[in-house]
């Protein structure tokens, strides 16, 4: 070891150090009169903490007595700890069912609508007897222009209708597949945090 | 061995004093108590102060024993709620700076002197302890006087283990400089 290990020094006395890195400052030290000379500085500060006279405090038995006395009778035996620590780890469950459920249901009507607009479903299997749903300006278009619209061509806006249709449909889906990531983002933020009820009550004390 | 049946014993009585039983709890408070109050009182440097939150602490941790998962260390658990107190009684400035009148001489037979010479050397290492900041501070003291691990103290505060190392490195190297300059070579 080349450089000195004094950052290393403090954790070695307190017997700390992984085998590894103890043995690598033994080597050192043994080598090095300067990083010896500051461990020997650290060891001295530490006794002198240690022999430094304390102030004489209540002896334990005097204090316990004593603090029975101020002790709340009964001890608080609800745990709301335990609740909401089933709710906390029921909300990734629901979220991630959440998120199952609108996979199958928009996979499904997307499939369903691919299928029908390839006109592979025979006319009686849909339940709506215009097939494939249209979009509203599609709707009002023909609507209002009505006859005149069959003049046009109709193919190209029943494509522009098909495509709006499935965008509504897939920004449908990423909402709410956005939201449930954003929930569950939350969630997982919060559980880094280290936001556990015990945790919490930690906190709680320490703020 | 000794340490074996202890770690049971504690948490036997962890464990009763989470279904009620007073005196299991007041065993674990008198076996606590010694250490956190020495801890708290070189964290504020007041022995009143320290004795009332050492006081409030155990009141807290009784209050709230149900919610200490069993299986972690205690020590750590009532030391990090005492440093906590301690701290918040401190921010409310509820202290009389440096109270030595309460420190008892080492031997008992010295003559006046030597207690004043104590006394003073008492209150110069207790300076100096106070000169360090409180996240500092409380990491030396939590290791001097409490005699947690890193890990406990790690747990005991909510920091890294390394943060410990470093910080506890760093508190005795400034300790030195302050003391060698109080007691030239001594320190």
């Amino acid at each position: 070891m080349n450089g000195h290990v004094t950052n290393w020094l403090s954790a070695y006395l307190d017997g700390e150090l992984s085998e590894s890195r103890r043995l690598k400052v033994q080597a050192h030290l043994e080598e090095c009169a300067v990083c010896r000379a500051e461990l020997e500085g650290l060891r001295r500060v530490s006794q002198m903490l240690q022999s430094a006279p304390a102030p004489e405090f209540t002896p334990a038995d005097t204090f316990s007595a004593r603090l029975a006395l101020q002790l709340p009778r009964n001890q608080p035996v609800e745990q709301p700890v335990r609740r909401s620590t089933l709710l906390w780890w029921l909300a990734p469950a629901v979220l991630l069912a959440a998120w199952i459920f609108i996979q199958i249901v928009f996979g499904i009507s997307g499939a369903v609508g691919l299928l029908d607009a390839a006109n592979l479903f025979p006319d009686a299997s849909l339940p709506a007897a215009d097939g494939a749903p249209h979009s509203l300006w599609y709707t009002a278009l023909v609507n209002l222009l009505g006859g005149l619209v069959n003049g046009m061509p109709r193919s190209a806006l029943e494509l522009l209708d098909q495509v709006s249709v499935l965008t509504a449909t897939a920004l449908s889906s990423l909402f709410w597949q956005a939201l449930i990531a954003l929930l569950y983002l939350a969630w997982l933020v919060v559980w880094w945090r280290g936001r556990t009820p015990q945790q919490q009550y930690q906190r709680e004390l320490r703020s | 061995m000794l340490a074996i049946q202890t770690a049971e014993s504690e948490l036997e009585l962890t464990a009763r004093a989470q279904q009620g039983d007073r005196d299991a709890f007041a065993e674990l408070v008198r076996s606590h108590y010694p250490g956190l109050v020495r801890v708290i009182y070189c964290l504020c440097g007041d022995a009143a102060l320290a004795e009332d939150a050492a006081q409030e602490t155990f009141i807290k941790a009784w209050q709230h024993l149900v919610s200490f998962q069993p299986g972690t260390s205690l020590k750590s658990w009532l030391y990090r709620i005492g440093v906590n107190t301690a701290l918040d009684a401190l921010r409310r400035g509820r202290h009389t700076p440096l109270d030595l009148e309460a420190v008892r001489a080492a031997d008992g037979s010295a003559g006046p002197e030597d207690a004043l010479l104590q006394k003073e050397r008492a209150r110069t290492v207790q300076a100096a302890i106070l000169s360090l900041s409180e996240a500092n501070r409380a990491i030396l003291v939590l290791r001097e006087y409490g005699g947690l691990s890193y890990a406990e103290i790690a747990a005991a505060l909510d920091i890294p283990p390394g943060t410990v190392m470093s910080r506890l490195n760093y508190a005795r190297n400034r300790l030195r400089e302050r003391l060698e300059a109080e007691f030239g070579g001594q320190a």
